[in-house]
């Protein structure tokens, strides 16, 4: 995974690259930290260099969500391609949160 | 929501605790032509508290010796009568159980040819004469040690090789079998074809049938998020579940809908599994289907070009969002009636050109490979064929395929 965050007065956007697998669930716990503190009222994930997920990697996005949720964050999926916007598509995601084709 | 729990390993199950204690009832052969050196070397391993020792006078001498037991570890001269330590390094080596016993030669022949050809011939390590006290206990320790650590190491892999087995064989007999396959086209006139195997040795995948009544039958397919054990063990905790929930096999959104809640406080944060539950009444020839992200079953209904539809299979994972209400559909299930289910290993396979089969992909592959003419047995062959194929030397996923034809007839 790659990663990179930025901060406006709109909110926190975290723009993530290659693939969302098991291997990043550390990294990914720090990225949710940066929800949890509460500092942004809204929260952008910027999918749309994101090449690939995996099992692990969605259930990811789903704790990310839930972590907005309780800290009173808006959360919005940006702009996910190909088979990660399959993914979410067959998973009814966009049922729960906000995604931006 | 249960987070993971870490555990410490039970003590001896610590493959890399000290050993240094248990090295000194190591089993050593020393071998030697000279009286006064086995009997000096002998002294210096005993000084340090070793007290297994055995002595050979020539390398014939010390093969039988390992073959009447082998020990831990040879201490070998080079030049002996009868048989050389360079001949009993290569027939030690040759003999599969002897490869890898820690030879240590102890030799006055200190040229690089010499040193090159023992090592050619299977040494493990060299000592120089006049053996030195200290340098040869401390060479002795870190083989013995290597070895022991070898040995627990090797040991625990068997063991845990052998348990996963066992935890395979289990999760196959949640499979039906090819008779129990036979008795539902007898007693229902339901041709099912049932293709399951595990990654490495145990999987995520899991599928099942429950007879209802003499009209209905219940399946499905499920794969649990993650691979190995924990995936695995999940799928037994599914089963049991399934087992004690009976009253809602005949209806699959509802039995889907507590499934996820029970998932939802059993499963670690972020785990999940995806599903499709079917009921099917052979008397209506009905099929109510519930969905939770699984890969979209292909359908092939009679009397209709060869080509095969995929159905929708969207809905939330099982185990993600608590409450969550699943919706259940109903098509027409009638005579000649063709289904494919399947795990997403099979098409998250690349094509020759590079590019994932995808849902699409498989739609095309299974409406040219299962015509009417065609068995299930075959159909899934050729496609268990292709996948290996395109996985190549890479570790599959978890593979299942279920194939399901309705053989019942019907009045208009």
């Amino acid at each position: 995974m790659k990663d990179s965050v930025t901060a406006t007065d709109d909110g926190l956007t975290i723009t993530l690259a290659d693939k969302l697998t098991f291997e990043d669930h550390t990294n990914f716990r720090d990225l949710l930290r940066l929800i949890e503190n509460k500092e942004h009222k809204n929260c952008r994930f910027d999918l749309h260099g994101l090449q690939t997920i995996d099992s692990a990697g969605l259930g990811m996005l789903m704790i990310a969500f839930e972590t907005a949720e309780k800290a009173g964050v808006n959360f919005q999926i940006y702009k996910p391609g190909g088979q990660v916007k399959q993914l979410l598509d067959i998973s009814e995601f966009d049922k729960v949160m906000t995604i931006v084709s | 929501m249960n987070e993971l729990r870490h555990t410490t390993p039970h003590p001896s199950e610590n493959v890399l605790s000290n050993e240094t204690s248990s090295i000194l009832d190591a089993d050593i052969l020393i071998v030697d032509d000279s009286a006064l050196i086995r009997e000096l070397i002998g002294a210096f391993l005993q000084s340090a508290g070793y007290t297994n020792l055995r002595f050979a006078k020539d390398g014939q001498n010390a093969l039988d010796l390992i073959a009447e037991s082998k020990p831990d570890l040879v201490i070998l001269d080079l030049e002996m009568p009868i048989m050389d330590g360079f001949q009993v390094c290569k027939n030690l080596r040759a003999q599969p159980e002897t490869k890898n016993l820690p030879i240590l030669i102890q030799s006055g022949r200190d040229t690089a040819t010499d040193l090159t050809k023992a090592f050619n011939f299977g040494a493990t390590d060299m000592v120089l004469k006049p053996v030195k006290k200290y340098e040869i206990l401390a060479r002795i320790k870190v083989h013995l040690e290597n070895q022991i650590l070898v040995k627990k190491l090797t040991a625990y892999h068997t063991r845990v090789a052998s348990e996963l087995e066992q935890a395979r064989r289990l999760q196959l007999d949640i499979c039906p079998t090819k008779d129990e396959l036979k008795n539902y086209l007898a007693n229902y006139n339901l041709d099912f074809g049932w293709h399951y195997e595990p990654s490495s040795e145990i999987g995520g995948d899991i599928g099942g049938l429950f007879p209802i009544d003499k009209n209905k039958i219940a399946f499905y397919i499920a794969d649990f998020s993650g691979h190995g054990v924990a995936a695995a063990l999940n799928t037994f905790r599914l089963q049991s579940w399934l087992a004690s929930a009976k009253d809602l096999y005949k209806y699959p959104d509802k039995l889907l809908s507590e499934l996820n809640n029970f998932l939802y406080e059993n499963l670690a944060s972020g785990s999940y599994a995806t599903m499709l539950f079917f009921c099917l009444d052979i008397k209506k020839g009905e099929l109510i289907y519930s969905a939770a992200g699984s890969q979209p079953p292909l359908i092939h209904y009679p009397d209709t070009s060869d080509e095969f539809e995929l159905l929708s299979s969207k809905g939330m994972p099982l185990g993600l969002r608590c409450g969550w209400e699943y919706k259940a559909a109903k098509i027409d299930f009638k005579q000649n009636t063709r289904m494919m289910i399947y795990s997403d290993a099979l098409i998250e396979v690349k094509n020759p050109e590079g590019n994932f089969i995808g849902d699409e992909g498989m739609r095309t592959e299974v409406s040219q490979t299962w015509g009417k003419q065609t068995s299930h047995e075959k159909t899934i062959s050729k496609l268990v064929e292709n996948f290996r194929e395109r996985v190549g030397d890479e570790e599959p996923d978890d593979l299942t395929i279920i194939c399901l034809e309705n053989l019942n007839e019907y009045s208009n």
